[in-house]
């Protein structure tokens, strides 16, 4: 159909055309390199399948629990080191303490509290007076809790810990007033 | 029979011919066809998973080399060496350079083809070689038939000015 309705030019064209193009063939080295090539790539296909279908699923499960589990975890140490971080330290003679549960003991018995002039309560009878570490330091007892004050800059140091045990609480005024007052300068 | 049922093997030896004559048809270079064979090979097993089917299979060689053979001619590294080479060249020398796939002083047409603008030259091979219909063009270089149509026709019209002559 398409000789009777070209022209003979064309025709003849496209018999050279198809002949010239006949006569190309791709070399058979080309055609083996490329075989070798592409099998070559056919594995490397195969193991992307396998690494899609299996171990990246398995990695983003593990990742998951990963984060599932261990995300808990990270929050209770990072309250635990929040609880840490303010807490004080009392002295610097004896050790620093390793644990909250230790700190958190310490929170609890010691209060510290800058008054200007001498609370009331060591001018009662029951008050008595002691040299700690070459300062005159008052005490006096209220219910379960032992009080101390000695004088500072501008007023009173008070510290007041809610214990029975006097020895203990003086031992622990004589620390903070070998420390200088500062209940922070270890942890610094 | 779908193409992934095809061993890569057996495509590459069924349309091997088809996809170097297209490279060479469209770059006029045989090194340039080796480079494009490879490529379009490669590309196929990467692809095997979205080809359904021999013919489609074959459309889409048909394709993919057409479109390596576009992205080669204007690829950076092409153009460098071209102008590096040509700025040394004698005149004389220049003209022979473009025929240097054909290598064969007997492969007019060919050679008038190569000189055509690709989008003709690809259209020329479907319709003269591979005896597709224009619809057949049209669907497998993702044009209109009206397209198709007349680029057949323009293409006809140049070649047939510059064979006049060489064909008796």
């Amino acid at each position: 159909m398409k000789q009777q309705t070209e022209s003979d030019d064309v025709w003849s064209m496209r018999e050279s055309y198809k002949k010239e193009l006949t006569d190309i063939h791709a070399p058979a080295e080309l055609i083996e390199r490329t075989k070798i090539r592409a099998a070559a790539e056919e594995k490397k296909q195969k193991r992307h399948k396998r690494y899609r279908s299996v171990y990246l699923p398995a990695a983003v499960a593990a990742a998951v629990m990963l984060i599932v589990f261990c995300f808990p975890m990270w929050n209770r140490t990072a309250e635990k080191k929040g609880q840490e971080s303010v807490q004080p330290y009392l002295g610097s003679t004896g050790e620093a303490p390793k644990s909250a549960e230790e700190t958190e003991k310490l929170e609890e018995v010691i209060l510290l509290q800058k008054k200007t002039v001498l609370p009331m309560g060591f001018l009662k009878e029951d008050a008595w007076t002691e040299e700690l570490e070459g300062i005159q330091v008052k005490f006096v007892r209220e219910g379960g809790t032992c009080i101390a004050a000695y004088a500072e800059e501008n007023g009173y140091m008070v510290v007041s810990m809610k214990t029975t045990d006097l020895d203990g609480f003086r031992e622990a005024v004589r620390r903070l007033l070998q420390n200088g007052g500062n209940l922070y300068e270890d942890r610094k | 029979m779908g193409a992934p049922e095809l061993k890569t093997e057996e495509i590459i030896d069924k349309y091997a011919d088809m996809v170097y004559r297209i490279a060479v048809n469209q770059t006029g270079s045989r090194e340039e066809a080796q480079d494009i064979f490879q490529e379009v090979f490669l590309r196929l097993v990467r692809c095997r998973d979205r080809i359904s089917g021999e013919e489609h299979a074959k459309a889409w060689l048909i394709r993919v080399t057409i479109n390596c053979a576009k992205k080669h001619q204007a690829s950076f590294w092409k153009k460098k060496v071209f102008l590096e080479e040509t700025a040394k060249e004698e005149p004389d020398k220049k003209a022979e350079r473009s025929y240097e796939a054909v290598e064969n002083a007997d492969s007019p047409v060919l050679r008038a083809v190569k000189e055509l603008p690709e989008k003709y030259s690809s259209v020329v091979y479907l319709f003269y070689y591979e005896e597709m219909s224009i619809a057949q063009i049209g669907r497998v270089l993702g044009e209109k038939e009206a397209t198709v149509k007349s680029r057949l026709y323009r293409a006809r019209d140049i070649l047939k000015i510059r064979l006049k002559g060489e064909l008796s």
